[in-house]
């Protein structure tokens, strides 16, 4: 447990910088497009009441109140969360072949250290749980500050107010990543960790196996996605719905264990029996 | 003592160690020779577990591989261990954070011994002084073994002496080394064993002072007998 702890620490300090730019990177831009939509929303009822002396009743007959949802579906928001998923997603990979590509040749030292391996494999899990959940929570708080922003720009004639909690729910994705109850939270955060320890596991296949690791880990993680998935297959396809919401949740969540458990399994295995320099 | 007991390596279809057995002693210096591509490196990554085996095993004093084998045997692969934007103080804090066998006493030892600062980027070391910081890592692990892969590759004559200077010195005491080396003639004078590899099997293990004393032949000039049949 200590030895965990110390890896995590360490990764945590290695993800520090990429982590900080990349919030910085995120946030400029959402804030840059609070700014420039509502700077461009204001210009044009200006522009209406002053150029073409409309009414302010008259203003609102043409374009309606401006809500934060028009910030929030604009390709500013979108933009950012697709950058910071793909960041994610990129430093998934990054955090295994840092250490065994060109010049750094850490993974020697990582295999070395006087603790069981799969501690290596936990830190580096829990590291992008944790950067996932810092950008997560770090939305929050700007939310309520790009609302904060939206209120100071656009006159209160003119814009509906909607609390951080209400513009939470104003996409499908964002629904993903703020569930309504803790039990969601749980279900989508928990298959987004099962589906991180199948690529990490493919990884290990591959700094294994080298090219034909590539396909046992293709195979392996086409399998893990049937499983994970396969209650809900089984109960379309050959059930014909047979099975309550309930029911199909309580079989998804005992999948997921499953997958889960198997690909930290197998990537102990790995990294105890077949990884190679 | 290390026991390499009938290991076989295979690398696809090319076996590079088809049954190699030897054993190295507490206190005793012992020597991998072989030509490029005979499969030296892979006997150490194979001691510490870093390259998986097809057949055979390796004891370190009795048991077979554990993580706490660490605290036994340290091992100086031929490239850092570290980061390269370490500083080299960081390197030593991340030691001994991790490792109960770290000895900060004899760290600062030979760091004043290479003449080395604490302060220093790893990536900014030359490569002698990067050999120099990777010897240091792996020596000042209070360690039984200690395993070193080619230490004098690549780096000028001055540091060559230097770290050859090592071998004699109380850092390695009655600690047992398995070295692996081209550059035979810096270190033939201090080898207690030669374990000559030839085509994926040892072809002659011998006592250095023996084969000097019954026989009145240097280490290279086994080589030489080996390797021209």
């Amino acid at each position: 447990m200590k030895s965990y702890l110390k890896l995590l620490n360490f990764e945590m300090n290695r993800l520090a910088k990429f982590l900080f730019i990349l919030i910085l990177v995120v946030f400029g831009i959402q804030i840059a497009g609070t700014v420039v939509i509502s700077l461009g929303f204001t210009s044009e009822i200006n522009d209406l009441m002053i150029r073409q002396g409309l009414t302010e009743e008259e203003v609102l007959n043409v374009f309606g109140k401006m809500t934060f949802q028009q910030i929030v579906i604009s390709v500013f928001f979108f933009g950012t969360i697709f950058i910071a998923a793909t960041s994610v997603l990129f430093y998934i990979f990054l955090i295994w072949y840092r250490d065994w590509v060109g010049k750094n040749t850490f993974a020697y030292r990582l295999l070395m250290l006087p603790t069981n391996r799969i501690n290596v494999y936990l830190a580096k899990l829990s590291t992008i749980l944790i950067m996932t959940l810092t950008f997560v929570a770090l939305q929050i708080i700007l939310l309520k500050f790009e609302i904060q922003l939206f209120e100071w720009i656009v006159p209160e004639a003119f814009r509906e107010d909607l609390t951080v909690s209400q513009a939470l729910r104003q996409s499908i994705e964002m629904g993903l990543l703020y569930p309504y109850t803790f039990f969601e939270f749980l279900i989508n955060y928990g298959t987004g960790i099962t589906l991180v320890a199948v690529i990490f596991t493919f990884i290990l296949f591959e700094r294994s196996y080298r090219v034909k690791g590539i396909f046992i880990g293709i195979g392996y993680g086409v399998l893990s996605i049937l499983v994970l998935f396969s209650p809900f297959y089984i109960n379309d396809l050959l059930l014909n719905n047979y099975f309550y919401t309930d029911e199909l949740i309580l079989m998804f969540i005992m999948a997921d264990i499953i997958v889960l458990g198997s690909a930290i399994f197998l990537g102990h295995y790995l990294l105890k029996n077949k990884i190679r320099i | 003592m290390i026991e390499v007991k009938h290991i076989v390596k295979k690398f696809g279809r090319k076996t590079v160690l088809k049954d190699v057995s030897f054993t190295a002693n507490k206190g005793e210096i012992t020597c991998l020779i072989g030509i490029n591509g005979v499969g030296k490196t892979t006997i150490l990554n194979a001691i510490t577990r870093l390259t998986p085996l097809n057949d055979g095993e390796i004891l370190v004093n009795g048991e077979s591989f554990h993580p706490s084998i660490f605290e036994k045997v340290s091992y100086i692969p031929d490239t850092i261990t570290m980061l390269p934007n370490m500083k080299i103080k960081d390197a030593m804090e991340f030691m001994n954070d991790f490792y109960k066998s770290w000895n900060q006493e004899r760290a600062d030892e030979i760091l004043q011994f290479f003449n080395l600062k604490e302060e220093e980027k790893i990536s900014s070391l030359s490569k002698g002084n990067t050999a120099k910081v990777n010897l240091m890592l792996g020596l000042a692990l209070d360690t039984d073994f200690v395993l070193m892969d080619e230490p004098f590759s690549g780096i000028d004559i001055f540091s060559r002496e230097q770290i050859a200077d090592v071998f004699t010195s109380h850092l390695i005491e009655d600690r047992g080394v398995i070295i692996t080396t081209h550059e035979i003639n810096d270190i033939e004078h201090l080898i207690d064993k030669a374990v000559i590899l030839n085509d994926g099997i040892v072809v002659k293990e011998f006592s250095t002072e023996e084969i000097r004393e019954t026989e009145g032949k240097s280490v290279i000039d086994v080589m030489r007998e080996v390797y021209r049949q």
